[in-house]
């Protein structure tokens, strides 16, 4: 028997080599696997990121989250929203040789909405009634109706254009078969280890500087850490703030971080008591410390928020901040008729940083006499109980996240305060419902002209903020870690990572 | 011999098909909606409907199970919902390295378990034997991702010796076979230890001693065969446990295996994986349990098969 049992095992063991690879090639450890390389089929940040580095949009965000032009050089509107038409860079080859032109665009974005394909974000782009190819650099979007935020679906990594000639050959294996115009080219993808990129020597935006860049996916935070201390990667994503402190006392390695447009909140169900009274969720938000919440939780990566959208969120507008008041919060609870406090279940995901900040939240209420009992869930099982409609609906309150992939106020406000988001349709938890607030957030849609449509949003976020939906707490940073000697890979406000400019100095 | 392993492999079949049953009614009370998972939190209904489709999931349970085993007799186990590529590649993919490091693990812990067990046992009350004793007791003691964190954190982050994770080649594999051995090392040496002690009082190793044979053959022919018979068993579970993927030490060193396999298509409800994974456990379970049966017949010659 041991015999055997060592035969096998020394079989195996010669049969598995170990290959390491040298050279300027950067290693960016990421926090999960990735699923697909097909932009249009993609929902998650991870693959996004790695699709950053591949393929380019016709427009897109710079650093800061401001709109900057990418495969288009320029772009109008018309008047009723329901036209947009992009002059494209001239040029532009895709890795695999096809020249980039206003066909190339139309075979995407027509691929990408066509419901027999059931991609993830055909939802993004089938308000597009017709895709004019002008001439051969100028292409024309005609939608179904006004849609003022529709630079902004453009612009989400999932408007980031395949190669026609790869959509051809590879139909919906695009997706292990990634060809755009990017600065790195798809090498290789091995499931659940890693994916590798190449150099693309010819990128419109200059040749990049290293050779290879190689995606990790490590799911387990201090693994993370552990590999950038060894040297095994050069960026981490997703830092938990606790383990800040464990990167300390070396001066090879760094901690980065930058703001994000994410923004935790405990919603609560304004259709419901107790929380159908304002002033009782008015109470809640002078009952919680925000900067104690930050400094506990985020260990002080992170900003109070100072509205229902992140600062870097276009069309946010300041609010004044509901500040620490346990005498307040007891008499406008006094005021509502619940002198003596009252009980409520916080729902909550179960992974440690949304407990941590539920047992914060859970001490601040008790001091204002009202007691939370927390319901940490698994993910699945959370989502199985968010997507009830309100007859049928279990929830109280629960402490959430939200991240406009658009980057626009439409997708930060329309899917949590719109009536026509309720669940089941989207993630309105808080079941609010406000006229005001609903016409707004139609009018913010029937224009392109951004004046205007920054106008009526921060007429909706004063609303919003003024009868309070929310307890709103604060935007965490995104943090990574890095080797002191790596520049150009930082993370985007979305929370997606830019890469395409690493360099090890 | 032959009938009697041919005989407990049909045995095999109907296990098989009632597992699959528990394990298909099992998977799908887990709550939690493939669909509206993968579309993500922020799809419209439209956008899950259409994912519900492409899953095939707007079939009633027992329809998609007839389906199921339907598919499954003609070798066709799906698509993995999250990754859309055939269940059995990626189960594939995932397999060879669990084998790799459990077989590492199960060896390590056999073979020195073993060794510092009779040790300790025919040098019993010495130091050797209170260093052994120790140690087992530690071994059993400590969590195994808490040695493999310290593990990490000495080999590979200070010293340099090892990578921090697995998969990657073969120097990757020690640490986490080491911290999986540990345990099992640890309890094979105090079963061996007790169960040798057992056995030396007995009249035939008396007997053996007397007929002038020497300290080695008697130990290890006649004392440590028949001390072996309890420790085979407890090995082939110990086997069978870990060929069910290490969830924990893989997920500390990021060996992706089959625990880690197991892990990700739970987070996503991956219910084409997670059947054919959990029935994966099951069968090989079974063939592990059979194998140490047969291997009672090689150590004892007593046992005849029939």
């Amino acid at each position: 028997m041991r015999k055997s049992f060592i035969l096998v095992a020394l079989v195996v063991l010669m049969s598995v080599g170990a290959v390491f690879a040298a050279g300027s090639t950067v290693s960016i450890a990421m926090s999960g696997d990735a699923i697909t390389l097909n932009p249009g089929d993609t929902n998650g940040n991870l693959d996004f990121t790695i699709e950053r580095s591949i393929y380019d949009g016709l427009v897109g965000f710079d650093k800061d989250g401001k709109l900057v032009p990418e495969l288009a050089t320029s772009w109008t509107a018309n008047a009723a929203a329901t036209e947009f038409t992009f002059d494209l860079r001239k040029g532009v080859k895709f890795q695999d040789g096809t020249p980039f032109n206003a066909e190339a665009v139309k075979t995407y974005f027509d691929w990408v909405k066509d419901p027999a394909n059931k991609f993830k974000r055909a939802s993004l782009y089938n308000n597009i009634k017709s895709i004019d190819v002008l001439s051969d650099y100028q292409v024309k979007f005609t939608l179904d109706k006004a849609f003022g935020a529709m630079l902004f679906n453009f612009a989400h990594p999932a408007g980031r254009i395949v190669s026609p000639a790869a959509i051809a050959k590879y139909g919906k294996d695009v997706a292990k078969h990634p060809v755009g115009t990017g600065a790195y080219a798809f090498v290789s993808w091995t499931p659940g280890q890693k994916i590798v990129l190449k150099a693309n020597p010819d990128y419109w935006g200059g040749a990049p500087k290293a050779a290879e860049e190689d995606f990790l996916f490590v799911p387990n935070a201090a693994t993370r850490v552990a590999m950038l201390q060894s040297g095994e990667a050069q960026f981490i994503e997703d830092l938990p703030p606790e383990l800040v402190k464990s990167m300390e006392g070396n001066s090879e390695i760094k901690v980065t971080a930058a703001p994000s447009i994410y923004v935790r909140y405990m919603t609560m169900n304004t259709q419901r008591k107790p929380f159908d009274d304002q002033r009782v969720r008015q109470a809640l938000n002078y009952a919680v410390d925000k900067q104690a919440v930050l400094n506990v939780i985020a260990k002080g990566y992170g900003t109070e928020l100072t509205a229902p959208i992140a600062k870097s969120v276009i069309g946010y507008s300041a609010q004044t901040p509901y500040p620490y008041d346990p005498a307040k919060a007891k008499q406008l609870l006094a005021e509502a008729g619940y002198p003596n406090g009252f009980t409520f279940t916080m729902d909550s995901l179960n992974s440690t940083s949304y407990q941590q900040l539920d047992q914060v939240l859970q001490q601040m209420f008790a001091k204002v006499g009202v007691t939370a009992k927390i319901n940490p869930m698994e993910g699945g099982t959370f989502s199985n109980t968010a997507f009830q409609p309100l007859d049928k609906s279990t929830l109280q309150a629960v402490v959430l996240g939200w991240s406009p992939s658009t980057g626009d106020a439409d997708w930060g406000l329309r899917p949590l305060f719109y009536k026509g988001s309720w669940p089941p349709a989207l993630f309105n938890l808080a079941f609010y419902d406000n006229p005001d607030v609903n016409k707004l957030l139609e009018d913010g849609l029937t224009t392109a002209n951004q004046q205007i449509r920054n106008q009526a949003y921060a007429a909706a976020e004063k609303v919003i903020w003024d009868t309070a939906p929310w307890v709103f707490l604060y935007s965490p940073y995104n943090i990574s870690g890095q080797s002191a000697n790596l520049t150009g890979v930082f993370y985007m406000p979305d929370g997606t990572l830019d890469g395409r400019a690493a360099a090890l100095q | 011999m032959w009938r009697y392993l041919i005989r407990r492999l049909i045995e095999l079949v109907p296990t098989l098909l009632g597992v699959s049953i528990a394990v298909f009614l099992f998977i799908h009370a887990i709550p939690g909606d493939p669909a509206r998972l993968l579309a993500g939190q922020d799809a419209t209904l439209a956008d899950v409907e259409a994912m519900r489709a492409r899953l095939g999931l707007n079939h009633s349970l027992p329809v998609q199970y007839l389906y199921f085993v339907r598919n499954a007799l003609r070798g066709d186990f799906g698509l993995s919902y999250r990754q859309q590529v055939p269940v059995l590649e990626v189960i594939r993919e995932h397999f060879l390295p669990t084998l790799l490091l459990s077989v590492s693990a199960i060896v390590l812990a056999f073979v020195f378990g073993v060794l510092s067990g009779v040790m300790a046992a025919t040098r019993r009350n010495s130091w050797l034997d209170l260093v052994v004793t120790g140690v087992s007791a530690t071994g059993i003691s400590i969590p195994s991702f808490f040695l493999g964190i310290l593990l990490m954190y000495l080999f590979a982050v200070n010293l340099h010796w090892f990578p921090v994770t697995g998969s990657t080649s073969v120097r990757g594999l020690v640490l986490p076979a080491v911290s999986l051995a540990l345990a099992p090392l640890a309890t094979i040496a105090r079963f061996v230890r007790s169960s040798f002690l057992e056995v030396v009082g007995e009249d035939f190793v008396r007997t053996a001693s007397a007929k002038g044979l020497s300290d080695r053959t008697v130990t290890f022919k006649h004392a440590l065969r028949n001390a072996l018979i309890p420790v085979v068993t407890m090995t082939g579970l110990q086997f069978g446990f870990l060929l069910g993927g290490a969830v924990v030490i893989e997920t500390v060193f990021n060996y992706t295996g089959l625990g880690w396999l197991l892990i990700q298509s739970i987070g996503f409800r991956d219910y084409p994986v997670l059947q054919v994974l959990l029935l994966l456990f099951a069968l090989e379970f079974m063939l592990v349990n059979l194998l140490v049966d047969l291997t009672y017949g090689a150590l004892d010659p007593r046992i005849r098969y029939g």
